[in-house]
């Protein structure tokens, strides 16, 4: 996945829909497709966001850098 | 018999009486009463014992000593008649104290007097510059004691401009020429300083940080220049701040009371008005060392909170990547968990309904017998001899006919 095509995600919004996927997931509710969709949705916001603390830290390496902190 | 005028007679008398009384030859001795001193010119008092009584008149300049009435003096002058108003009296060129313990009662009159006037007034003292530069030194040329402050002054601290008003510290002379020393050292402005705008140099400023007085030991009588009113009164009104040391530790002048700070000795004085090169550099290198460690602990504390500011980020990021781990984690799980509930759920149900199927009792050997319209009979009381009827096997069914009916035993 490119990074352009990366959907906006806010991370601390992410952090929250994460927790309440897995809420839902442990009250144990039957609709497989609903189940799998918010699956699918987990594992994309965690990529997302995974992707961005990439970016942050390379981002953060490069300010060091620059300023020869 | 020969005429004479009034002023004449008065003439020929004064002249006889300052012939027949050579100063230096003749001295009167008497108390003081009734003493005063009028338009800060001219002093008058009668000088008396028990039976007699002469009038006194004398400038105030030629009275050296301190005299307040019921004190004992010697009167050296000429005795004569005053034309204008035929008055006797005897005109003072010096008076001198006289008895046992004159000069102490003197100087103990002397002494209340100027204390009411506030000359030694604790509260009006000034302190001396820490570090002096420029000092007037009223001293005498030849003493022991211009030798010792000096010495002492630059074995403490050096780069001193010190200028000395010589006068003599004994003797009549003594007091006019101190009084003149101070009064001078007072009128020298300072000279041109680079630090102030021109004109304003010198204007309405004095030229000395301090002034030293002093000179060293000696009898009451030796010291009495310094218990001068005239000179008591220039220390107290100069306007540089004065360190006055006269004598031993022991002796104490009405010059050194009312100076604005009294050595006891000259060596003394020399410590009071400079500090000690030694401490003054142990003083330096403490301030430096105690700034050093000052702005090398600020220097610390800055560095490590700059440390933590530059890591914060970092530190940051470390902990959205753990919560972001443990939030996938639980996800996870609670995923897998569901979907084996799920199972489970679906599995008993199977179970169940396995349980249910009746081929599942003819897979384990068992036989279902059905009638002509396929219901199952499960009685013999259902059948007839003859009757076609069918049965079931697991894989199959076969055609039969009931020949023999037989209750169960």
């Amino acid at each position: 996945m490119s990074k352009k095509q990366l959907p906006k995600i806010d991370v601390a919004q992410g952090f929250e829909e994460l927790e309440s996927i897995a809420e839902w997931f442990e009250k144990g509710h039957g609709h497989l497709d609903e189940g799998l969709k918010k699956f699918e949705r987990a594992m994309e916001i965690a990529g997302v966001l995974k992707q961005r603390l990439d970016e942050a830290e390379n981002t953060i390496r490069e300010i060091k850098e620059k300023f020869a902190v | 018999m020969r005429i004479l005028q009034v002023s004449e007679f008065i003439e020929i008398v004064n002249i006889i009486l300052r012939e027949s009384f050579a100063t230096e030859e003749v001295a009167v001795e008497g108390e003081v009463s009734g003493y005063r001193a009028s338009q800060g010119q001219w002093v008058t008092f009668d000088l008396k014992d028990e039976k007699a009584l002469v009038n006194i008149f004398m400038p105030v300049w030629n009275l050296r000593v301190p005299i307040q009435d019921g004190i004992r003096v010697r009167v050296i002058g000429l005795p004569r008649i005053y034309p204008k108003y035929g008055k006797f009296s005897i005109s003072a060129e010096r008076i001198e104290l006289a008895g046992e313990g004159a000069l102490k009662k003197a100087l103990l009159l002397l002494h209340q007097k100027l204390e009411q006037e506030g000359l030694f007034d604790p509260s009006r003292k000034r302190a001396l510059p820490r570090f002096p530069e420029r000092i007037a030194l009223v001293a005498s040329r030849d003493s022991a004691a211009y030798g010792d402050f000096v010495r002492v002054l630059s074995e403490r601290w050096g780069g001193l401009e010190i200028d000395l008003f010589h006068v003599l510290v004994q003797g009549d002379n003594a007091p006019r020429e101190i009084v003149a020393a101070i009064q001078s050292a007072n009128s020298i402005t300072p000279p041109a300083s680079p630090y102030l705008p021109a004109g304003k140099a010198g204007k309405g400023r004095i030229g000395y940080d301090a002034l030293v007085m002093t000179r060293g030991g000696g009898s009451l009588e030796d010291l009495m220049a310094f218990n001068d009113e005239a000179v008591v009164r220039a220390i107290h009104a100069s306007q540089i701040p004065t360190l006055v040391a006269i004598g031993h530790e022991r002796d104490l002048t009405l010059a050194e009371e009312a100076a604005d700070v009294r050595g006891s000795t000259p060596t003394d004085c020399a410590r009071r008005l400079v500090p000690d090169r030694k401490d003054v550099q142990y003083e330096l290198a403490a301030v430096v060392s105690a700034m050093e460690s000052n702005l090398t602990r600020y220097m610390e504390s800055r560095r490590a909170a700059l440390d933590h500011a530059v890591r914060a980020p970092s530190l940051w990021l470390a902990g959205q990547r753990a919560a972001l781990e443990r939030a996938t984690s639980v996800c996870d799980t609670a995923v897998r968990q569901w979907v084996g509930g799920l199972k489970d759920r679906l599995q008993a149900h199977i179970r169940l309904l396995e349980s249910l199927d009746p081929k599942g009792v003819l897979a384990r050997g068992y036989a279902m017998v059905k009638d002509a319209s396929g219901r199952s009979i499960s009685s013999v009381a259902q059948l007839q001899i003859g009757q076609a009827t069918a049965i079931v096997l697991k894989d199959g069914e076969a055609e039969t006919e009931v020949k023999k009916i037989s209750n169960a035993l």
